[in-house]
């Protein structure tokens, strides 16, 4: 605590002090980089293997519009559909769009609250290769022959023992429930960080939307992965241990599934679209050069679009036979969303509207964004009228109305945000020529792929069908999806090609390309390992465009300066603030890499396909290697020693 | 870069929603033809809905539309941030929006609920799910078919539902909405043709391999008509002269223990009710029309017209193929 | 800009060290206690959907040995506070004891729970009764077990001389967690043991 107060080494703007920083901060490289554990790195491995599972989740889906290109196609079979849909699903969104926001949110967070890592680096790291082997092990079943095939969200009693015998739901059930414990590892990550690692002076109000809308989405996540945990090993042991909860001959109720899953399953939208609505409110300020438009009403949405996601789960099960009256207040509740969200999507017109807008493609993106997402929540108001729903629910109406809030409202303003942040993570500009191709080509294939599905959806054409017979004039708008999804994968492989071009050849950018007002761009580009020289002070909520926004001077509350570092070569120390007004309040060490977390995870990943294949001799082993890495983990450093 | 984009977005959606919509012909499942009661309501708030969004989404595009030309008209980024825009637009008009539609939706939802018509008197029908078949039961008039409903047009019919293995769900799109078929519980769905006709429907809940291939249809005769359906299942059926063969072939080898024939020992429920067989119109819940050849078909190879279907392939001589074909063409 | 002495902001705070790890036990605790809550809802889910609870030809189990299981774990909480709050003081073989004694006791109240888990008069395949019960008194066990498992180490390393006045937040949050599970385990106890006589009908 005293350590506070003195500033004993050398001044980090000395070459010294920066040398110090470096050693203290690197990360190890070669076979010793598994060990690392800086932000950054893990950030950009969560970022990249999503986008991995984004292109393989992509291939599948081209298989299924490949497949319903025309009626009673042949392409693939009955069974080879169901699995292609269902692993469609299911990489999209754990594979893909949640481990993406996540890292995004690890690279992106400590650099905009200004700090040097997240709070717990190991953890971090550990997260990661739980995201990787769970992701693995899900796909292995392509290996074994146990392709998954319930649907995402694996309904009993169709993925229960007596209808779905083989491993095939328990590779989905085991592998997601694996994902998942990333996702919760980093939930905790990203919360403690906004909450206790602001520069000092970043009170609440001075936070960054972005940071408001990770805060809600990591409690978020903390809330509504409980259920599908608890509900995934329930089924598990239903299947392997004959328990009996969710089949009716046992006494149980498939319907508790329902509730459990969806308990989950509607927050979890929130929780892809809320860091988006970030990311947009981060982005489009910057391109109009302007401060956001009603900042506090935009946080107010964003804690609000929480706290409203637990209250209308029933919307997804009105055809259930659920009492009316349960359908009525989802669907009322669910309605409220318009509000929210309308704040949202009307702040950023607002700073659209009074401002000078730079048309880059990281603003096309987020152009894209609010037409296609206003367009996908207007028809989830309509959703939200449960008599209306018993028409279109579980038809292509309702992919349309997913796909629209999805790719509109997580995968474009994701898009928007690579090229935004392109620089500060590489030092070099992204293409825009391939950029804006393949926005129009993205925006275009988008549209000529799922708004067909509305009359798909009113025409009568149920989802998850792997042919359908001619006559029921459902083969034009079929026939203009599938050649917008080959539209769409064009768009895909422009914007890759842009990447790997720009990642050589891209113009070389200073610390500010676009003239941005959040923390992140005072940091080199790309950043080095210990994000900033001396941790900021801030004194505004858009730190760089003020010019007094980052002078201690002009800071009523604030009690005196930080300096802490670089103390001592060794060590990785970082500053805990006060939760409320961000005042500085101690000094804390962050461990530096370990193998432990990567142990760790192979001891239980070991344990998993121990539970798959039943060898109780490998789970023990796995359970051992686990304890074992886990007590090197936490093992107490030397200064611990009273 | 201009607002062309906006424009674009906005011919897109609009101007293909107008024309798709309201222009194209209904297609024999279109939830938007309805033919009854239910049906109409449903449809009538869609189209309610339909307008106040393209208004509402109107009105978005037109605030960007407008922001964005002003952003272009300056020379340098404002001050003032225009808040009551977001007061306007996004508390204001939502609010006003879905406090209308919240009402409007209440109101359909329970004229379209059995809460709204509380059918006295009406004709009850037990439908219960199979992978991938359904079983149809008259429990007044003690009659059990398959895949196909005979009900009385402009009558008020009670589907009462369950499931015999997974969750199904019952949906007619010109008749009603959905409501799924869940083991261990009963679910009720209200019926009502306007008209005599044929309205096909099929499950619209994912229920394994050949989920894509169980539909059902549902056939509204004049209550005259009707009256004559139903005595006409009820009369005995003497088995045809000449088929006793083949009604020894169904017997051996095996047919008789899925599916169950009035009046014979054949008795099986695995499958469907073979009783009146030839009245139906379509083989393997609407997967192929009902004639001798594809009645061959099927028996000798199911698993090729209907992959992953529960029916095995049974292997016959030809002559024996005949013979069950002969009896089975008798099972009006 | 002054390159200014500040002044020690606050002394260190027991209970609420309101620091990174901190924070981390909190989460991890509400995370537990959703998984809890989902696992009640499921239970009480069932029992509404039942006509008799618990379904027919099962007897409610008998609560004493559930009990004595429950109040050991409580005593093991208060133990291990009781031990901890002498601790961040610098009374290290206070620390020791209270440690100590809190794992023994946590071992009793496990062993006592699963020796009535193993007497129950039926199983997990009985029906959705005997499926609700192992897993909720099962939550509860695993909880339990990887409390003890911690608390085993933080006493391991306590030994080697770590921990205490100047960084206490292990001990700390080995007592949060313990003091959860003991809280956890009052309404698994009411639901599985009590609810039945209130609301089953039985
Ligand atoms: C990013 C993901 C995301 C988002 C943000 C949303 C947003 C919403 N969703 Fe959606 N939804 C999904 C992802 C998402 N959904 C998925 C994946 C499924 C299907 C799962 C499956 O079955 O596989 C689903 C399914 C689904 C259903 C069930 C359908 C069915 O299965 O039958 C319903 C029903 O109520 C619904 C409603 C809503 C509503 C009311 C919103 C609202 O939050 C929308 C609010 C936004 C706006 C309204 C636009 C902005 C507002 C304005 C511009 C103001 C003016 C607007 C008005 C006046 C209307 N959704
Ligand atoms: C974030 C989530 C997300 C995303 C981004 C997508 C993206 C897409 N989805 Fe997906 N979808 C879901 C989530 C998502 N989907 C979910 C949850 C379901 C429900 C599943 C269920 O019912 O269980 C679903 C279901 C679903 C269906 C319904 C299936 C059915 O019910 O039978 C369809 C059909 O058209 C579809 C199509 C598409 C298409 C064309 C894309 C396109 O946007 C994809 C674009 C990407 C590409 C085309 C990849 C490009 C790659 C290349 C060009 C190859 C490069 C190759 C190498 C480098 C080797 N999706
Ligand atoms: C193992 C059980 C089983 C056996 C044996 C069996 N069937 Fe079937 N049968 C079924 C099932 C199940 C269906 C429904 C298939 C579907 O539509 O998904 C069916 C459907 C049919 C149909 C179509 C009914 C309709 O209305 O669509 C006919 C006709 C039929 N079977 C005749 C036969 C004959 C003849 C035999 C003997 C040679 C036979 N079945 C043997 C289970 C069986
Ligand atoms: Cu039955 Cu789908
Ligand atoms: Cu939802």
């Amino acid at each position: 605590m005293a350590k506070l107060a003195e500033q004993t080494g050398p001044s980090p703007a000395s070459d010294e002090g920066l040398r110090r920083l470096a050693t203290a901060w690197a990360s190890p490289r070669g076979f010793a980089g598994l060990s690392a554990v800086n932000h950054k790195v893990v950030g950009t491995r969560f970022i990249v293997t999503a986008f991995f599972f984004f292109l393989i989740g992509g291939i599948q889906a081209l298989l299924i519009r490949l497949q319903l290109f025309v009626p009673e196609n042949t392409l693939v079979g009955p069974d080879t559909f169901n699995e292609l849909f269902t692993m469609h699903g299911t990489t999209m969104m754990f594979l893909f769009a949640l481990p993406m926001v996540e890292g995004i949110g690890m690279y992106l967070l400590p650099l905009m609250v200004g700090t040097r890592d997240l709070p717990f680096p190991r953890l971090n790291a550990f997260g990661y290769f739980t995201y990787l082997f769970g992701g693995i092990i899900l796909y292995s079943s392509f290996i074994t022959g146990n392709v998954p095939d319930g649907g995402w969200f694996a309904y009993p009693p169709l993925t229960g023992p007596e209808f779905r015998p083989g491993l095939n739901l328990d590779y989905w059930l085991l592998g997601v429930t694996f994902v998942e414990i990333s996702a919760v590892a980093g939930a905790i990550e990203l919360v403690v960080v906004i909450l206790k690692r602001r520069a000092p002076g970043m009170s609440i109000n001075r936070m960054p939307v972005f940071a408001w809308s990770i805060l809600v989405t990591g409690l978020t996540i903390l809330i509504s992965f409980p259920p599908l945990i608890i509900g995934s090993l329930m089924l598990e042991v239903e299947r392997k241990l004959a328990f009996s909860f969710f089949s009716a001959t046992g006494g149980g109720d498939p319907l508790l599934w329902q509730h459990l899953f969806w308990w989950f399953g509607h927050p979890d939208v929130y929780i892809l679209f809320l860091p988006a609505v970030g990311l947009a409110a981060t982005v489009v300020p910057v391109m109009a050069r302007v401060p956001l438009a009603g900042y506090s009403l935009v946080v107010a949405s964003i804690v609000g679009t929480g706290l409203l996601s637990f209250g209308v789960w029933i919307h997804h099960m009105f055809t259930t036979g659920i009492p009316l009256l349960a359908s009525s207040f989802a669907g009322a509740a669910s309605m409220l969303f318009a509000i929210t969200s309308g704040i949202q999507v009307f702040a950023l017109i607002a700073t659209v509207w009074q401002g000078k807008v730079r048309w880059a493609t990281p603003m096309l993106y987020m152009v894209g964004f609010l037409l296609i997402f206003v367009l996908g929540g207007i028809t989830g108001i309509m959703l939200a009228a449960p008599a209306f729903d018993w028409q279109v629910h579980d038809t292509y109406f309702v992919v349309a109305h997913f796909h629209y809030v999805l790719i509109g409202g997580m995968l474009f303003p994701f898009l928007g945000a690579l090229y935004f942040w392109f620089p500060k993570f590489t030092g070099r500009m992204l293409d825009e020529r391939t950029g804006r191709l393949g926005f129009w080509l993205s925006f275009l294939g988008f549209n000529l792929t799922f708004l067909p599905q509305h009359w798909l959806g009113f025409e009568g054409m149920p989802r998850r069908v792997y042919t359908y017979p001619a006559g029921l004039g459902w083969e034009l708008n079929n026939f203009l999806s599938s050649l917008g999804a080959l539209m769409l994968a064009t768009s895909i492989l422009v914007i890759m090609f842009g990447i790997v071009r720009s990642l050589r050849t891209g113009r070389l950018v200073s610390a500010n390309p676009w003239g941005a007002d959040t923390l992140e761009w005072g940091a080199d580009s790309p950043p080095a390992a210990y994000n900033f020289r001396s941790i900021p002070v801030v004194a505004s909520l858009n730190p760089l465009w003020d010019p007094e926004g980052m002078d201690p001077g002009n800071h009523p509350e604030y009690q005196g300066p930080v300096v802490t570092d670089p103390v001592d070569a060794n060590r990785r120390e970082v500053v805990t603030t006060t939760l409320v007004d961000a005042r500085p309040e101690t000094i804390e060490t962050l461990p530096g890499p370990s193998f432990a977390p990567l142990v760790m995870a192979i001891g239980l990943t070991l344990v998993l396909i121990a539970a798959l294949y039943d060898l109780a001799l490998v789970a023990v082993v796995g359970g051992l290697v686990a304890l074992a890495a886990g007590i090197n983990w936490m093992w107490p450093p030397p200064e611990y020693r009273q | 870069m201009t607002p062309r984009i906006l424009v674009r977005g906005a011919v897109i959606a609009l101007g293909a929603a107008g024309t798709g919509l309201a222009g194209c012909a209904r297609g024999p499942e279109s939830s938007l033809a309805p033919h009854s009661p239910q049906a109409e309501v449903i449809a009538g708030l869609w189209w309610t809905m339909f307008w106040m969004g393209s208004a509402t989404y109107g009105l978005v595009l037109l605030a960007l539309l407008v922001a964005v030309v002003r952003s272009r008209k300056r020379r340098k980024p404002g001050t003032a941030p225009p808040t009551f825009l977001i007061w306007a637009g996004g508390v204001v008009l939502p609010a006003a929006v879905v406090g209308v539609l919240t009402v409007l939706s209440f109101i359909a939802t329970r004229e379209a609920s059995p809460a709204g018509n509380p059918g006295r008197g009406a004709l009850q029908i037990e439908v219960v799910g199979h992978k991938f078949w359904w079983e149809v039961r008259y429990p007044d008039e003690g009659i059990v078919t398959a895949n196909e409903i005979t009900i009385p047009a402009g009558r008020p019919v009670d589907l009462v539902m369950e499931s015999a293995d997974v969750i199904h769900s019952m949906w007619i799109p010109r008749l009603h909405g959905k409501v799924d078929m869940v083991p261990g519980r009963i679910t009720r769905l209200q019926l009502q043709a306007d008209e005599p006709g044929i309205y096909p429907g099929r499950c619209a809940e994912y229920c394994g391999t050949q989920h894509a291939g169980m539909a059902i249809s549902v056939e509204a005769l004049e209550p005259e008509a009707y009256q004559d359906w139903v005595d006409d299942r009820r009369s005995a059926v003497a088995p045809a002269a000449g088929v006793a063969v083949g009604q020894e072939v169904f017997m051996t080898t095996g047919c008789a223990e899925c599916h169950a024939v009035e009046g014979t020992a054949a008795r099986g429920t695995l499958g469907p009710d073979l009783t009146h067989l030839m009245s139906r119109r379509t083989l393997g819940a609407g997967r192929v029309p009902n004639n001798r050849g594809f009645l061959g078909g099927w028996v000798v190879d199911p698993q090729g017209i209907k992959p992953g279907n529960l029916m095995p392939p049974t292997a016959l001589e030809s002559q024996q193929l005949i013979d069950l074909l002969d009896y089975l063409e008798t099972l009006e | 800009m002054t390159p200014a002495r500040s002044r020690s902001t606050r002394a260190p705070v027991m209970i609420r060290p309101d620091r990174g790890g901190w924070w981390a036990m909190i989460m991890l605790l509400g995370f537990l206690a959703v998984g809890l809550a989902a696992l009640l809802f499921s239970y009480f889910h069932l029992l509404i959907n039942a006509e008799q609870w618990p379904p027919q030809g099962v007897e409610t189990p008998r609560f004493v040995a559930a009990a004595w299981g429950g109040g050991a774990m409580l005593a093991a909480t208060l133990a291990v506070y009781a031990g901890v709050v002498q601790g961040v003081r610098g009374r290290r073989a206070r620390l020791k004891i209270g440690l100590a004694a809190g794992f023994v006791l946590g071992i009793a109240a496990l062993v006592v729970s699963l020796l009535d888990l193993g007497h129950v008069p039926f199983t997990a395949q009985t029906n959705v009764y005997g499926s609700l019960f192992f897993a909720l008194a099962g939550y509860i066990a695993v909880l339990l077990m990887a409390g003890l498992v911690m608390l085993a180490l933080v006493q391991f390393w306590v030994w080697l001389g770590f921990f205490g006045p100047s960084e206490s937040i292990a001990l700390v949050n080995v007592t949060l967690y313990l003091a959860f599970v003991a809280a956890a385990w009052i309404p698994v106890f009411a639901s599985l043991y009590l609810a039945p006589y209130v609301l089953g009908g039985a």
